[in-house]
Protein backbone atom coordinates (compact mmCIF):
# COMPACT_ATOMS: atom_id res chain seq x y z
CA UNK A 1 0.00 0.00 0.00
CA UNK A 2 2.57 2.36 0.78
CA UNK A 3 4.54 1.81 -2.21
CA UNK A 4 1.46 2.38 -4.39
CA UNK A 5 0.99 5.74 -2.42
CA UNK A 6 4.70 6.33 -3.34
CA UNK A 7 4.21 5.50 -6.55
CA UNK A 8 1.12 7.53 -6.68
CA UNK A 9 2.82 10.92 -5.87
CA UNK A 10 5.89 10.27 -7.56
CA UNK A 11 3.75 10.18 -10.97
CA UNK A 12 1.36 12.92 -9.61
CA UNK A 13 4.69 15.04 -9.63
CA UNK A 14 5.46 13.92 -13.05
CA UNK A 15 2.28 15.29 -14.54
CA UNK A 16 2.03 18.00 -12.70
CA UNK A 17 5.52 19.01 -13.63
CA UNK A 18 4.60 22.26 -15.40
CA UNK A 19 1.86 23.96 -15.34
CA UNK A 20 -0.85 24.24 -18.21
CA UNK A 21 0.37 26.77 -20.96
CA UNK A 22 -1.55 29.80 -20.88
CA UNK A 23 -1.51 32.26 -24.20
CA UNK A 24 -3.42 35.03 -22.69
CA UNK A 25 -6.69 34.13 -25.00
CA UNK A 26 -9.42 31.24 -23.79
CA UNK A 27 -10.29 31.33 -28.08
CA UNK A 28 -5.57 30.62 -28.46
CA UNK A 29 -5.70 28.52 -25.68
CA UNK A 30 -8.23 27.01 -26.97
CA UNK A 31 -6.42 26.06 -30.36
CA UNK A 32 -3.47 25.07 -28.42
CA UNK A 33 -4.37 22.36 -26.70
CA UNK A 34 -6.91 20.69 -29.56
CA UNK A 35 -3.31 20.99 -32.31
CA UNK A 36 -1.38 19.44 -28.98
CA UNK A 37 -3.50 16.56 -28.33
CA UNK A 38 -2.71 15.52 -31.64
CA UNK A 39 0.93 15.56 -31.36
CA UNK A 40 1.37 14.40 -27.75
CA UNK A 41 0.64 10.73 -29.38
CA UNK A 42 2.58 9.40 -32.82
CA UNK A 43 2.80 12.83 -34.11
CA UNK A 44 4.34 11.76 -37.36
CA UNK A 45 1.21 10.15 -38.50
CA UNK A 46 -0.69 13.60 -38.34
CA UNK A 47 2.42 15.34 -39.47
CA UNK A 48 3.39 13.04 -42.37
CA UNK A 49 0.31 13.54 -44.38
CA UNK A 50 0.19 17.04 -43.91
CA UNK A 51 3.87 17.66 -44.89
CA UNK A 52 3.14 15.52 -48.21
CA UNK A 53 0.35 17.93 -48.94
CA UNK A 54 2.69 21.15 -48.58
CA UNK A 55 5.38 18.68 -50.33
CA UNK A 56 2.77 18.54 -53.23
CA UNK A 57 1.72 22.37 -53.14
CA UNK A 58 5.25 23.11 -53.53
CA UNK A 59 6.15 21.05 -56.05
CA UNK A 60 2.73 22.25 -58.39
CA UNK A 61 3.93 25.91 -58.09
CA UNK A 62 7.69 25.69 -58.17
CA UNK A 63 8.17 22.34 -60.01
CA UNK A 64 11.81 22.36 -61.57
CA UNK A 65 12.96 24.16 -58.61
CA UNK A 66 12.17 21.46 -55.81
CA UNK A 67 13.90 18.75 -58.11
CA UNK A 68 17.32 21.14 -57.87
CA UNK A 69 15.86 21.26 -54.15
CA UNK A 70 16.00 17.81 -53.51
CA UNK A 71 19.31 17.17 -55.53
CA UNK A 72 21.02 20.07 -52.88
CA UNK A 73 19.19 18.41 -49.70
CA UNK A 74 21.04 15.09 -50.84
CA UNK A 75 24.30 16.82 -51.21
CA UNK A 76 23.35 18.22 -47.75
CA UNK A 77 25.46 16.00 -45.10
CA UNK B 1 35.04 -8.06 -12.50
CA UNK B 2 35.21 -4.42 -13.02
CA UNK B 3 35.38 -4.10 -16.78
CA UNK B 4 32.47 -6.87 -16.51
CA UNK B 5 31.00 -4.25 -14.21
CA UNK B 6 31.62 -1.73 -16.47
CA UNK B 7 30.11 -3.35 -19.74
CA UNK B 8 26.71 -4.09 -17.94
CA UNK B 9 25.68 -0.89 -16.91
CA UNK B 10 27.02 0.40 -21.11
CA UNK B 11 24.77 -2.47 -22.19
CA UNK B 12 21.68 -1.36 -19.84
CA UNK B 13 22.20 2.53 -20.95
CA UNK B 14 22.16 1.00 -24.72
CA UNK B 15 18.91 -0.61 -23.92
CA UNK B 16 17.43 2.37 -21.90
CA UNK B 17 18.06 5.02 -25.44
CA UNK B 18 17.16 2.41 -27.73
CA UNK B 19 13.77 2.12 -25.41
CA UNK B 20 13.57 5.95 -24.80
CA UNK B 21 14.00 6.73 -28.87
CA UNK B 22 11.49 4.13 -29.84
CA UNK B 23 9.00 5.93 -27.07
CA UNK B 24 10.00 9.23 -28.18
CA UNK B 25 8.47 8.30 -31.77
CA UNK B 26 5.09 6.82 -30.10
CA UNK B 27 4.57 9.09 -26.93
CA UNK B 28 7.29 12.02 -27.35
CA UNK B 29 5.44 14.39 -25.10
CA UNK B 30 5.63 11.81 -21.83
CA UNK B 31 8.62 10.67 -22.95
CA UNK B 32 10.19 13.96 -22.73
CA UNK B 33 8.59 14.70 -19.00
CA UNK B 34 10.46 11.07 -18.04
CA UNK B 35 13.45 12.26 -18.99
CA UNK B 36 13.61 15.62 -17.71
CA UNK B 37 13.79 13.84 -14.16
CA UNK B 38 16.57 11.63 -14.98
CA UNK B 39 19.74 12.73 -13.61
CA UNK B 40 22.16 9.73 -15.04
CA UNK B 41 24.28 11.16 -17.64
CA UNK B 42 25.66 8.02 -19.66
CA UNK B 43 22.59 8.20 -22.08
CA UNK B 44 24.24 11.39 -23.57
CA UNK B 45 27.56 9.37 -23.93
CA UNK B 46 25.74 6.68 -25.52
CA UNK B 47 24.65 9.41 -27.82
CA UNK B 48 27.39 10.68 -29.10
CA UNK B 49 29.06 7.58 -30.02
CA UNK B 50 26.13 7.06 -32.55
CA UNK B 51 27.18 11.16 -33.19
CA UNK B 52 31.00 9.91 -33.85
CA UNK B 53 29.91 6.63 -36.15
CA UNK B 54 28.32 8.94 -38.28
CA UNK B 55 30.53 11.12 -38.71
CA UNK B 56 33.59 7.87 -39.52
CA UNK B 57 30.71 6.48 -41.63
CA UNK B 58 30.89 9.24 -43.91
CA UNK B 59 34.11 9.74 -44.06
CA UNK B 60 33.91 7.09 -45.85
CA UNK B 61 31.30 7.78 -48.39
CA UNK B 62 32.20 10.99 -49.33
CA UNK B 63 36.06 12.94 -49.99
CA UNK B 64 35.75 15.17 -46.69
CA UNK B 65 37.77 18.52 -46.15
CA UNK B 66 38.82 17.78 -42.16
CA UNK B 67 39.06 14.36 -40.64
CA UNK B 68 35.75 12.65 -39.10
CA UNK B 69 37.12 13.23 -35.27
CA UNK B 70 37.75 17.23 -36.01
CA UNK B 71 33.84 17.70 -37.12
CA UNK B 72 33.02 14.74 -34.29
CA UNK B 73 34.83 17.97 -32.15
CA UNK B 74 32.97 20.68 -33.69
CA UNK B 75 29.32 18.97 -32.87
CA UNK B 76 30.38 18.76 -29.40
CA UNK B 77 31.37 22.32 -29.51
CA UNK B 78 28.08 23.30 -30.96
CA UNK B 79 25.53 21.00 -28.82
CA UNK B 80 27.85 22.45 -25.44
CA UNK B 81 26.74 25.66 -27.21
CA UNK B 82 23.09 24.93 -27.68
CA UNK B 83 22.95 23.13 -24.12
CA UNK B 84 24.73 25.41 -22.26
CA UNK B 85 22.97 28.31 -23.71
CA UNK B 86 19.22 26.94 -23.07
CA UNK B 87 20.83 26.18 -19.29
CA UNK B 88 21.52 29.70 -18.67
CA UNK B 89 18.34 31.12 -19.89
CA UNK B 90 16.28 28.26 -18.26
CA UNK B 91 17.78 29.24 -15.01
CA UNK B 92 15.91 31.94 -14.71
CA UNK B 93 12.46 30.74 -14.70
CA UNK B 94 13.78 27.27 -13.36
CA UNK B 95 16.73 28.34 -10.70
CA UNK B 96 16.93 24.19 -9.43
CA UNK B 97 17.69 22.72 -12.99
CA UNK B 98 20.94 21.19 -13.28
CA UNK B 99 23.02 21.09 -16.47
CA UNK B 100 23.02 17.50 -16.78
CA UNK B 101 18.52 17.31 -17.68
CA UNK B 102 19.20 19.84 -20.00
CA UNK B 103 22.12 18.19 -21.87
CA UNK B 104 19.75 14.98 -21.50
CA UNK B 105 16.75 16.64 -23.25
CA UNK B 106 18.78 17.88 -25.87
CA UNK B 107 20.51 14.67 -26.66
CA UNK B 108 17.62 12.82 -26.99
CA UNK B 109 16.17 15.60 -28.81
CA UNK B 110 18.82 14.89 -31.34
CA UNK B 111 17.04 11.79 -32.68
CA UNK B 112 15.51 13.24 -35.69
CA UNK B 113 18.44 14.83 -36.77
CA UNK B 114 20.20 11.03 -36.89
CA UNK B 115 17.50 10.05 -38.80
CA UNK B 116 17.91 12.51 -41.48
CA UNK B 117 21.47 12.44 -41.54
CA UNK B 118 21.88 8.84 -41.55
CA UNK B 119 19.18 7.84 -44.14
CA UNK B 120 20.06 11.05 -46.14
CA UNK B 121 23.86 9.18 -46.51
CA UNK B 122 22.51 5.92 -47.36
CA UNK B 123 20.28 7.18 -49.92
CA UNK B 124 23.16 9.02 -51.74
CA UNK B 125 24.83 5.67 -51.99
CA UNK B 126 21.59 4.12 -53.31
CA UNK B 127 20.21 6.93 -55.34
CA UNK B 128 23.15 9.30 -55.73
CA UNK B 129 21.92 13.01 -56.53
CA UNK B 130 21.53 15.03 -59.33
CA UNK B 131 17.95 14.39 -59.31
CA UNK B 132 16.18 13.89 -62.76
CA UNK B 133 13.23 15.84 -64.15
CA UNK B 134 11.87 12.02 -64.75
CA UNK B 135 8.28 10.84 -63.54
CA UNK B 136 10.33 8.79 -60.74
CA UNK B 137 12.55 11.97 -59.97
CA UNK B 138 9.79 13.74 -59.29
CA UNK B 139 7.83 11.41 -57.31
CA UNK B 140 11.03 10.48 -55.12
CA UNK B 141 11.44 14.46 -54.77
CA UNK B 142 7.90 14.62 -53.48
CA UNK B 143 8.38 12.16 -51.02
CA UNK B 144 11.44 13.09 -49.91
CA UNK B 145 11.03 16.57 -49.22
CA UNK B 146 7.56 15.62 -47.13
CA UNK B 147 9.77 13.12 -45.20
CA UNK B 148 12.29 15.83 -44.70
CA UNK B 149 10.17 18.21 -43.57
CA UNK B 150 8.30 15.86 -40.93
CA UNK B 151 11.45 15.42 -39.39
CA UNK B 152 12.07 18.96 -38.97
CA UNK B 153 9.14 19.06 -37.37
CA UNK B 154 9.54 16.08 -35.43
CA UNK B 155 12.48 18.07 -34.18
CA UNK B 156 10.77 21.28 -34.01
CA UNK B 157 8.66 19.66 -31.27
CA UNK B 158 11.14 17.88 -29.58
CA UNK B 159 13.48 21.22 -28.91
CA UNK B 160 10.03 22.77 -27.64
CA UNK B 161 9.78 19.97 -25.18
CA UNK B 162 12.80 19.94 -24.11
CA UNK B 163 13.00 23.63 -23.53
CA UNK B 164 9.57 23.46 -21.49
CA UNK B 165 10.85 20.57 -19.24
CA UNK B 166 14.36 22.30 -18.62
CA UNK B 167 12.86 25.70 -18.11
CA UNK B 168 8.95 25.03 -17.27
CA UNK B 169 8.52 28.21 -19.21
CA UNK B 170 5.10 28.80 -21.35
CA UNK B 171 4.49 29.18 -24.98
CA UNK B 172 5.73 32.60 -25.66
CA UNK B 173 8.79 32.27 -23.25
CA UNK B 174 9.73 29.36 -25.45
CA UNK B 175 9.19 31.15 -28.72
CA UNK B 176 11.53 34.33 -26.93
CA UNK B 177 14.33 31.61 -26.08
CA UNK B 178 13.98 29.94 -29.70
CA UNK B 179 14.22 33.56 -31.16
CA UNK B 180 17.45 34.46 -29.35
CA UNK B 181 18.67 31.27 -29.90
CA UNK B 182 18.33 31.56 -34.09
CA UNK B 183 20.18 35.20 -33.49
CA UNK B 184 23.68 33.56 -32.70
CA UNK B 185 23.09 30.07 -34.21
CA UNK B 186 22.18 31.34 -37.41
CA UNK B 187 25.65 32.87 -38.32
CA UNK B 188 27.09 30.34 -36.69
CA UNK B 189 25.61 27.87 -39.05
CA UNK B 190 26.92 29.98 -41.84
CA UNK B 191 30.06 30.27 -41.01
CA UNK B 192 30.55 26.36 -40.52
CA UNK B 193 29.04 26.32 -44.43
CA UNK B 194 31.57 28.48 -45.05
CA UNK B 195 34.49 27.10 -43.91
CA UNK B 196 32.85 23.80 -44.82
CA UNK B 197 32.60 21.87 -41.50
CA UNK B 198 28.67 21.86 -42.01
CA UNK B 199 26.62 21.63 -45.19
CA UNK B 200 23.32 21.70 -43.05
CA UNK B 201 24.14 22.27 -39.10
CA UNK B 202 24.27 18.76 -37.15
CA UNK B 203 22.04 19.72 -34.26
Amino acid sequence: MRLTNYRLEKKFNEIFLVEPNNLGNQWLNNLYKEIVSYLKTLPLLIIFPICFLIALSLFLVFKKLIVDLVSLLQNGF
Amino acid sequence: MIIRKYLADFLATLIIVFRRFVFLLILPYRTMRQISQEKDPWPIFVIFIFAFIYFKFIYFIRYPFYPATLIFFIFLVNFSLTSGFFYFLARFYNPKIKFVSVALLFAYSLLPTFIWFYSTSLIYFVLPPPRSWSLTGQIFSIFYLAYSFSLLFWKIILVYLAIRFSSRANFYQICYQLLLYLIWFIPLAIFFYQFRFFRIPFI
